[in-house]
């Protein structure tokens, strides 16, 4: 096999792809659960490893080693292929980032990215839907009809600083060539500056929407219907629908690090060591912020959650984007 | 390298880590659950419980119908009513220019 192909492959499942996601994964989600236990006055995972490191992996691996149990109205397998894969995507996605050491990258690969990311909103939607239950279609219509207007905004935040950096630095409309020159973007001149903060609020609240956080975490809402999305899914099932849902809540915050909040900046661009550090140090403050969010908010309710985000998220993130094209 | 060789080796890459996935996360467990503790069966197996009762059939709703009624609830019922005629217009428009499009690129192909 070609020795490209093959570090490829290696990138994809070892590093930074399936294994250091897992590990992240076991990582961001003890600091999320230490976290908001401290917020609710709880003390939060105690057993399992010092300090209860390991509770996320023992959750997975109690989960994954339950019988597999649908009821008669549940689809087979295909929801679990379908999760599967897109948590795939996910994980390869990072390869585009500056984490991985031998990047993946093309002009307007940014259009690609955004339009595989959506297939992992869509697998949870049909794993969830393909589990019939009332409490379940509520919970996948809610989460439809949120991502239906967080998606093109979130899109268009992300649009912004990469058509900035394709028009003065010439990278091309790729996702990692904006990372490299993201620190550069917040003062190219005051114009893009107004943009750039706009689609800065706009992207992180969008993304709060996405991965369904509070204050828009309706669809899942446990004491109103029960959990929702997830009221029929469980044992293997359910594991692997956390762990996608858990590789989207390191990604997404990658992105943003990656595109708003200077990239690799301040270490060297050609050490690639010195920039993955760099890029998850960011990652983790940005996870860091929703977890705090997500553990101080209320929820919305679903036509709250839609009229917010179409009242405000919208007209900031269109209007960065008119400033960056007309201007 | 160019769009096309990425997103190619992007679907590769991707379904092949997906692919490890299923494979070790369920196929591989399952496996050695399925040999650990045998299937257990009664007659109220696959059955679905809600709120403590178990169903032999399922109340269904529609998702479209619920997602229907959140964005008429955000954007008031007459935004709502112009909203769902726009977008009927453009879907019929699309599936139009769809169709034009499928036709332009056949002709293109038989006559080089």
């Amino acid at each position: 096999m070609d020795l490209e192909a093959l570090d490829l492959i290696l990138e994809s499942l070892i590093y930074p792809g399936l294994v250091t996601t897992i590990f992240f994964i076991v990582f961001t989600q003890w600091i999320a659960r230490k976290l908001s236990a401290r917020i609710m006055y709880r003390r939060g995972p105690v057993y399992a490893g010092p300090a209860g490191f390991l509770q996320p992996l023992a959750d997975l691996f109690k989960l994954v080693l339950k019988r597999d149990l649908v009821n008669r109205y549940s689809m087979g397998v295909s929801p679990v292929v379908l999760v599967s894969i897109a948590t795939g995507f996910i994980v390869v996605a990072q390869l585009f980032l500056p984490v991985a050491y031998r990047p993946i990258y093309s002009s307007f690969d940014v259009i690609a990215l955004l339009y595989f990311l959506l297939l992992a909103p869509f697998a949870l939607a049909y794993l969830a839907a393909g589990h019939p239950n009332p409490y379940t279609t509520i919970g996948v219509a809610r989460y439809l009809a949120i991502l239906f207007v967080a998606e093109p905004a979130f899109a268009i935040s992300v649009l912004v600083p990469v058509l900035i950096a394709s028009q003065r630095f010439g990278t091309e409309y790729s996702i990692y060539g904006t990372s490299v020159v993201s620190h550069l973007l917040w003062a190219v001149d005051p114009f893009k500056t107004i943009a750039m903060i706009l689609s800065a609020i706009a992207g992180f609240i969008s993304m709060f929407a996405i991965l369904g956080l509070k204050p828009f975490d309706a669809p899942e809402a446990e004491s109103e219907i029960y959990w929702g999305m997830f009221t029929e899914v469980g044992g293997p099932r359910l594991a692997l629908a956390f762990f996608m849902k858990f590789a989207e809540r390191i990604l997404f915050p990658m992105i943003y690090a990656a595109l708003f909040l200077g990239g690799v900046w301040p270490t060297n661009s050609f050490n690639w060591f010195a920039n993955a550090l760099t890029v998850y140090l960011k990652t983790l403050i940005v996870f860091v912020a929703t977890v705090v969010v997500d553990s101080i908010l209320p929820r919305y309710r679903p036509d709250q959650a839609v009229s917010f985000i179409l009242k405000y998220i919208y007209p900031m993130s269109i209007a960065s984007l008119l400033l960056v094209i007309v201007k | 390298m160019d769009i096309y060789t990425l997103i190619a080796l992007y679907t590769g890459l991707g379904t092949l880590t997906g692919l490890v996935i299923y494979a070790v996360f369920y196929l591989a467990m399952q496996y050695y659950v399925e040999r650990r503790a045998p299937t257990q069966r009664d007659e109220v197996s696959e059955l679905p419980v809600m709120g403590g009762f178990i169903y032999a059939e399922l109340p269904r709703t529609s998702v479209t119908r619920i997602i229907r009624d959140i964005i008429k609830r955000s954007l008031g019922a007459q935004r709502a009513r112009s909203l769902y005629e726009l977008s009927r217009n453009f879907s019929i428009w699309y599936i139009a220019a769809l169709i034009l499009l499928a036709i332009v690129v056949v002709l293109a192909y038989l006559f080089g």
